[in-house]
């Protein structure tokens, strides 16, 4: 998109997506320091944004400023991953980790089965127009192709088959949809450079 | 060597075409797309008129929750779909509630904002009446889940520049993230952005929910507006053009996508001579 604003904004982000695409031609040192500097900018704006936008209402307004203790425990309890850079601290440093795999987990259980199940139903409806015919077969050979643990006769080998070109097809699909996706930032990108910096 | 013979060589040579004359055809494509985009005609498919038609139905003062899933990467595709949905928003006179999943998404939404506002008084100098921006929060699930019970405190009570969200008169209204406060949500998916706000929003408050995809993610969201899980889903620089037809305002994203038509079918040729070289070179 173009960069509205200061000229030198401008400059800055054509410079260095000209910087950028220098790598098509081969690895060189510029390239390297920009990308050096993207690393760098996309992990200070995080932790800076992070900072004014989260933590700090909770540390500085919350728990200082309307003296709501409760944030502390939360507040230690995750800094405890940092433990782990003392030595003995392992353990310590595993138990927020847990809390917040097995807080995942149950999250997932208590509301993800209504989304799968969903689908499922969805999936299995009465073939009655071509999609969902086409999907239904493609459905049941996939499911034929990924049954690795029974023996398959012959009908079974053939359902495989069918299976792995509706896989192929899925995947070429996405494919595609990738290439086009990475296209359509590349005119992005040109259009910024040749309209928004050169002005053409 | 027979004809048959040379043309067999000549094919074989395509699959050892240096890869730097490849980038450069290509760069040479996509100048040439966005130079001269083909004048090839926009028609809308029937899930970007589906979600056209639920915008249109909005009224005036009615909020809307959009949800901003992307980051600097995926700004060149979704950014048009974000300008053309906030077009039609601005028109219906909508009350734009914005929150995001990345720390640049309140900067990008705040920027759309202005940008598509400055052609409508009421929200060029209405942020706080008209919209406001809640800002990024970490832990999607988890603040998602916390603002269909109490949208304010799962956003600390301030918007993203932390202003306290009770001095804002948009923000009077909006209590919980459900279709009591909310007529519509709209995601603006980069990765797995409608899965949360499917999941733990839609499926549980019943809000009707609309997808704005990248193209590659579109397929994968597709089956869960077969089964009406989501209510419609816009995708990639095609959707945003076919929604800025609707709209009658051609703009990036028409331009956009029919420079893309030219670079698909130039990845076409691409392909058909790299399988070609390989064939013939055996």
């Amino acid at each position: 998109m173009a960069v509205a604003g200061h000229p030198f904004a401008t400059w800055t982000a054509a410079v260095l997506s000209l910087a950028v695409f220098s790598y098509l031609y081969r690895d060189n040192a510029l390239w390297r320091a920009v990308e050096h500097l993207y690393v760098g900018l996309a992990a200070g704006y995080g932790l800076g944004y992070g900072w004014h936008a989260f933590l700090r209402p909770i540390i500085v307004t919350d728990l200082i400023g309307r003296h709501q203790y409760g944030y502390a425990v939360p507040l230690l309890f995750g800094g405890l991953v940092f433990a782990r850079q003392v030595r003995g601290g392992e353990d310590l440093a595993r138990l927020p980790l847990g809390l917040w795999v097995g807080y995942g987990a149950g999250y997932a259980l208590a509301y993800l089965p209504r989304t799968l199940l969903l689908q499922v139903r969805g999936s299995l409806l009465a073939p009655d127009t071509l999609s969902r015919a086409v999907l239904l077969l493609a459905l049941l050979s996939g499911l034929c192709y990924f049954l690795f643990t029974l023996g398959q006769g012959r009908a079974g080998r053939r359902a495989a088959a069918l299976g792995r070109w509706a896989v192929l097809l899925a995947l070429g699909a996405s494919f595609g949809g990738a290439v086009l996706y990475r296209y359509t930032i590349l005119l992005g990108r040109l259009s910024f450079l040749l309209h928004g910096w050169l002005g053409l | 060597m027979s004809a048959g013979g040379r043309w067999r060589d000549l094919l074989a040579r395509l699959g050892f075409i240096d890869r730097r004359v490849v980038h450069l055809a290509t760069l040479a494509v996509a100048i040439a797309a966005v130079l001269w985009p083909p004048a090839l005609p926009v028609r809308p498919r029937p899930d970007t008129i589906a979600a056209f038609r639920l915008g249109q139905g909005l009224r005036p003062g009615d909020a809307v929750f959009i949800w901003i899933d992307y980051g600097f990467g995926a700004q060149e595709e979704l950014d048009p779909l974000l300008r053309a949905l906030l077009l039609q928003l601005m028109r219906q006179g909508a009350l734009l509630c914005i929150a995001s999943r990345s720390p640049e998404g309140a900067g990008i939404a705040d920027a759309a904002v202005r940008q598509v506002g400055a052609a409508f008084p009421a929200y060029a100098q209405g942020y706080g009446r008209t919209w406001l921006d809640l800002g990024y929060r970490p832990a999607a699930d988890v603040a998602l889940r916390a603002a269909t019970a109490d949208l304010p405190a799962a956003y600390n009570g301030v918007d993203e520049t932390g202003r306290a969200l009770s001095s804002l008169p948009a923000a009077a209204g909006l209590r919980a993230l459900g279709p009591a406060d909310f007529r519509l949500a709209y995601v603006l998916d980069w990765g797995d952005g409608y899965a949360p706000m499917m999941t733990y929003v839609s499926q549980v408050t019943g809000l009707r929910l609309v997808v704005g995809a990248i193209a590659m993610e579109a397929p994968v969201i597709e089956p869960y507006v077969q089964t009406g899980q989501i209510a419609a889903v816009i995708a990639g620089t095609r959707g945003a053009a076919e929604y800025e037809s609707l709209l009658d305002a051609p703009g990036i994203a028409t331009a956009l996508h029919r420079g893309s038509v030219l670079a698909a079918l130039f990845v076409c040729a691409l392909l058909l001579a790299g399988n070609l070289g390989a064939l013939a070179g055996g």
